[in-house]
């Protein structure tokens, strides 16, 4: 592991609008993530850990304190930083968000377009590889809506991990799927994610998995618990 | 590569999206094929109707056109003196000069005895004044005093004249009064003059015209030599003839008489505003179908933000779904139209037909039409907002 953080989080706060007021949900985290660990944040339901994962990813915008994502603050991050943001992560969502019209392959080919050097004959075998990793090789010229749950899970980790992101941001994946189907696309998360070295954040509070963590932190009540270390 | 960045890695986003939904996508194509064939139609019933206007000048047979200073439209004109045209006929380079008289005159329609105006050309028939064909073999028929031709394309009410001389080879009517034989017909078209057209010689014209006088003639036909350049015989007759006349070439009388009769009535104003209609029309289908349409996507949209798409390349996508259904829309459009003009053309002897630069012209008021409901449609992307729908 190396010594300099990949993600630095120095006293965040952040607040939404409720009615006429505001009610903060985060309460000055800080935290620091380093390249290649893999990471659960867990806690209960409205303990911010979404919003978290959000502000890291630049899909919300910094309101106090800094985020570092590889040397570059989001707090006051322009559009267009925030789009160079997001392109250095893959995101995994609770539900697949898979685009219906586009079949399986060309879904995972889509972050590949962000090189401008990529050509349609180059990306394709790229994403029929990583699809074949995630056992889909037969379903590559299917459409998403001809797939069970489980598979259309695992095109999402595909399509989050084509483009070998330095960070992998996880929010909830195995929330809409059984025990197994669940534990199955974590330990295809961790694989690939070990395999291009990606540093993972995963949200979760699904106690099953909890064992691929390097390292599992607790968010309660919009402040960061004791880390607690997984040997590993 | 420009087509990489338009449509990355040959993934093509608007077009997949757009036909997934079949029915409204056939919806959308058939909005914008009822604008692009109003639109078309209208424009075609427009050049149509005054290339009708200048029908008879367009046949007839000349370089030059003279008419008197006060000259209106064919249909009122004050006559010029006979002795321009002798002038003109001096000129080396002139072949011939043909006078011809002309007005409306009331024609009896023998089978209910009531009266219509049909509009008269006469002129010497020993000369040839119309390039058609049907008329120059006729001509002779008219060297015969109180003959007349018919122009079989003039409205029924006028009488059953056609029918007649198809039947018998020969229609008696009176014209101002006088007895008159319809020998034979032509094809021209009715103007906004009269209902109909007839072909006299002058000989048969001038008795029947109130005051009508050889010296006073109301359109001068001047042909010239092979060879000739109209341009510079009209400059040249221009510099010696009197103030009293107005010399035109051929292109520019017709170009004069159709400018007339646009300023003169409300056709044009009233195409160009059933053509505005039937864009905003068209705009108004396309822009509930695009905006349906990101409604619709608006998730996957978020999702692709969020993964790092740029504003931009949504934008790229509801324009390009905008072109690929004017194109949709403008090809059978044009068919339509081009159906629609073969029947205008065999029921009301209309000349429609689809005129190139028109077709340019209404692709890009489609494409236009298109764009800019699209662009409207856009602006419900703002709310694709990745973190308000996860």
């Amino acid at each position: 592991m190396s010594d300099e953080p990949i993600i630095r989080i120095k006293d965040l706060r952040y607040s939404f609008r409720e009615g006429n007021g505001m009610k903060e949900v985060l309460h000055g985290v800080s935290a620091d993530f380093y390249p290649g660990e893999i990471v659960i944040i867990t806690g209960p339901s409205g303990s911010g850990k979404s919003t978290l994962l959000k502000l890291v990813g630049g899909l919300r915008t910094v309101q106090e304190g800094s985020i570092e994502v590889r040397g570059r603050s989001l707090a006051n991050a322009k559009k267009e930083d925030l789009v160079q943001v997001r392109r250095q992560i893959g995101f995994i969502f609770q539900n697949h968000h898979l685009i219906a019209s586009l079949s399986v392959t060309q879904n995972v080919m889509m972050p590949l377009s962000f090189d401008p050097k990529m050509t349609a004959r180059k990306a394709r075998p790229q994403a029929v590889e990583i699809l074949e990793q995630v056992g889909l090789g037969e379903h590559v010229n299917k459409k998403p809506s001809q797939l069970s749950g489980g598979q259309q899970q695992r095109v999402a980790i595909a399509r989050a991990l084509v483009h070998k992101p330095k960070i992998v941001l996880a929010d909830e994946p195995t929330a809409s799927l059984d025990g197994k189907t669940g534990r199955d696309i974590v330990n295809h998360i961790q694989r690939l994610a070990k395999q291009f070295g990606s540093t993972i954040l995963l949200v979760t509070h699904d106690t099953r998995i909890l064992d691929v963590a390097d390292r599992i932190v607790e968010l309660e009540d919009g402040v960061l618990g004791a880390d607690e270390s997984q040997p590993s | 590569m420009l087509l990489n960045r338009i449509i990355p890695l040959g993934i093509p986003l608007a077009w997949l999206n757009l036909v997934k939904e079949k029915k409204r996508f056939f919806a959308a194509v058939a909005g914008i094929t009822f604008a692009v064939t109003m639109m078309m139609f209208q424009m075609g019933l427009n050049s149509a109707l005054f290339e009708q206007v200048v029908g008879p000048h367009a046949k007839m047979k000349a370089d030059i056109f003279v008419v008197s200073s006060q000259y209106e439209y064919l249909g009122v004109s004050k006559g010029f003196p006979l002795r321009r045209l002798v002038q003109a006929e001096g000129l080396a380079e002139v072949e011939q000069v043909v006078p011809m008289y002309v007005g409306a005159l009331p024609l009896i329609n023998t089978e209910n005895q009531s009266t219509r105006e049909v509009f008269i050309m006469a002129w010497d028939p020993a000369r040839e004044a119309f390039s058609d064909p049907e008329i120059s073999s006729q001509r002779w028929k008219l060297k015969r005093d109180g003959v007349a031709l018919y122009d079989r394309l003039s409205r029924p009410e006028l009488g059953p004249f056609v029918r007649e001389v198809e039947q018998s080879g020969e229609a008696v009517t009176e014209v101002a009064n006088r007895r008159v034989t319809i020998e034979g017909l032509f094809s021209c078209a009715p103007t906004f003059v009269a209902d109909g057209n007839m072909l006299m010689n002058e000989a048969t014209f001038l008795p029947l015209w109130p005051g009508g006088d050889r010296a006073v003639v109301s359109l001068g036909l001047i042909q010239l030599k092979p060879g000739a350049d109209a341009e510079a015989v009209l400059t040249e007759l221009g510099s010696f003839l009197p103030q009293d006349v107005r010399l035109y070439t051929r292109k520019g009388f017709l170009e004069y008489e159709m400018q007339y009769w646009r300023e003169r009535t409300p056709i044009g104003f009233v195409i160009t505003a059933s053509m505005a209609v039937a864009l905003i029309v068209g705009a108004v289908i396309v822009y509930q179908i695009l905006y349906t349409d990101v409604t619709d996507h608006l998730e996957e949209y978020a999702t692709l933000k969020s993964i790092g798409f740029r504003d931009s390349y949504f934008t790229g996508v509801i324009l390009q779904e905008s072109v690929i259904l004017s194109v949709f829309g403008f090809i059978p459009g044009t068919a339509l139209t081009a159906v629609m003009f073969y029947f205008t053309r065999q029921v009301a002897h209309m000349a429609t037909y689809l005129d190139p630069l028109n077709c340019v012209i209404i692709f890009f008021l489609t494409l236009f039409m298109c764009l800019i409901a699209g662009a409207l449609a856009t602006r419900k992307l703002r709310a694709a907002n990745p973190a308000e729908i996860f």
